[in-house]
């Protein structure tokens, strides 16, 4: 599913490594945490998993496929299989929770009764379908980030990154966000999420990566 | 829903330097069209009377000129192919023709005049070699020179038109390319979030491109709307100019406008996919 091979990443105009010969494999159907300090390398990671950057070294293998050289075309076709939360949620207040929600599946053409129902039931299963025509700026925080995870889910995505997803919401809601992300894996989604948050992570029983100064760790080692 | 949704999450019409745009698009069309329009009426303006002067030519005989003289003159002109009709100018039309730069009690014998119907055709050398032949003193009316420096005079017009035409062309491109820029760059996060969930940087383009395509056929009724008012104004103060506006103003009226849709589209497709590829 995802292969990361002596990677290394290196910030134009820095002379430290932003990651450090990283070496990962996640198994398709996984739930991994990836945990860190700030500035220990998890967000260039992330980037790296969604092809917002592309390692300076090493070689990288995103849903099976080496990414490397990869062209912005197929980089698009690849981002239709992955859903991307993040901690800021980067919803469009122009658009309704629905429509947020459909955006993945409107870039395709025209959505069929089956995909709308989809949409429908998505807002059903994150509990916002009685919030389908207001706008996100009228939302709470963890209504939010529930529209983000909605929308990374909606196309039935083959691996999920979800980036500090409780960050800006209370202990309450973030064990909610959680718990759809962990029925998210049951059904087959591969998922990956980045948190600093010790006690979440303690919460469930899911292998642990460590990540500082660009350097991975295994729960084990 | 659908496209639709994608197209209002990259809604570029709301900004207002694309209701800008959409005014300078119709302005500027409207100033192209009006002055295409009018080039195209001059030079069907010149071309009709280049061949009223190109279809008459006239030749002056001295008063005492021997109509046996005129006869023979006017049979050897007759077997010109290019030679319709020759007309005898009677005195009176002569007198009448010349009664601006006489005074009343002159006696001066009036000249003959042979007024030449011709075609498209007509070679004057040959006919001031034949008249020079037949009369030595005849003088033919030879309009080449001044057709020719009529010619010159609109040809410079229409030069001058085109190179105002093409100056319209680069600014309105580089008011699309600035539009669009700036409105692709004002909504660098739709932009980015769009990519995130899977948009490629052609379907970007399209939804930037569509938007930009509205303004220009938005600019394009407009322009042509106010240049038809434009003509229809000026046929309306000036009736003698109405035989001028022929199908081919039309034309350009309605295709210069479109012109710059075209231009339009073209500069923006071009400046979307940059600014896109460099988010």
């Amino acid at each position: 599913m995802i292969k990361l091979d002596n990677v290394s990443y290196r910030y134009p105009q820095s002379e430290q490594r932003a990651l450090d010969s990283v070496s990962l494999e996640l198994e398709k159907g996984s739930f991994h945490f990836l945990c860190g300090p700030s500035g220990a390398g998890k967000t260039t990671l992330f980037k790296m998993l969604y092809l917002e950057l592309l390692p300076t070294s090493g070689k990288l293998n995103i849903l099976d496929k080496q990414v490397n050289n990869i062209s912005r075309k197929e980089i698009a076709e690849l981002r239709r299989h992955m859903g991307i939360v993040f901690q800021d949620f980067r919803l469009l207040n122009k658009l309704t929770v629905w429509e947020n929600v459909a955006l993945p599946l409107s870039i395709l053409g025209e959505l069929s009764a089956q995909q709308k129902q989809a949409v429908n039931d998505i807002l059903d299963w994150v509990g916002l379908k009685h919030k389908i025509h207001e706008h996100p700026n009228k939302l709470s925080g963890g209504e939010k980030q529930r529209v983000a995870i909605a929308r990374a889910v909606v196309n039935r995505p083959k691996l999920l990154i979800a980036d500090e997803p409780t960050g800006n919401v209370d202990v309450e809601m973030g064990k909610r966000i959680m718990h759809l992300l962990c029925e998210l894996n049951k059904h087959g989604t591969t998922v990956l999420v980045a948190t600093h948050d010790q006690e979440l992570i303690n919460s469930f029983n899911y292998p642990r990566l460590h990540i500082v100064n660009g350097k991975l760790k295994k729960d084990s080692e | 829903m659908s496209v639709k949704t994608a197209y209002k999450a990259l809604s570029l019409k709301s900004d207002p330097i694309f209701k800008l745009l959409m005014t300078m698009l119709v302005l500027l069309g409207w100033l192209a069209s009006l002055g295409g329009s009018s080039i195209i009426g001059l030079e069907n303006l010149y071309k009709e009377w280049n061949l009223t002067q190109k279809s008459r030519v006239n030749i002056y005989l001295l008063a005492q000129t021997e109509t046996k003289s005129i006869d023979d003159l006017t049979q050897t002109l007759l077997e010109q192919p290019y030679i319709k009709g020759i007309k005898h100018i009677k005195d009176e039309e002569t007198a009448e023709l010349l009664e601006p730069f006489l005074t009343e009690d002159h006696k001066l014998e009036l000249p003959k005049i042979l007024e030449l119907q011709t075609t498209k055709a007509t070679d004057f050398e040959k006919i001031n070699e034949i008249v020079s032949q037949k009369i030595p003193s005849a003088q033919v009316d030879d309009p080449t020179e001044i057709l020719n420096s009529i010619a010159s005079g609109v040809r410079f017009a229409e030069a001058i038109t085109l190179v105002i035409s093409l100056v319209i062309i680069f600014v309105i491109s580089l008011i699309v390319s600035l539009t669009t820029r700036a409105g692709l760059r004002a909504q660098k996060r739709q932009v980015e979030i769009l990519q995130f969930v899977g948009a490629s940087d052609s379907f970007i383009a399209v939804l930037a491109v569509k938007q930009v395509l509205f303004c220009s056929l938005i600019g394009f009724v407009g322009s042509t709307m106010l240049t038809v008012a434009s003509i229809h104004l000026i046929i309306n103060t000036w009736p003698i100019l109405a035989k001028l506006v022929l199908a081919n103003v039309w034309f350009v009226a309605i295709c210069l406008p479109l012109f710059i849709c075209l231009v339009a589209v073209l500069v923006s497709m071009f400046i979307a996919k940059r600014v896109i590829r460099g988010n």
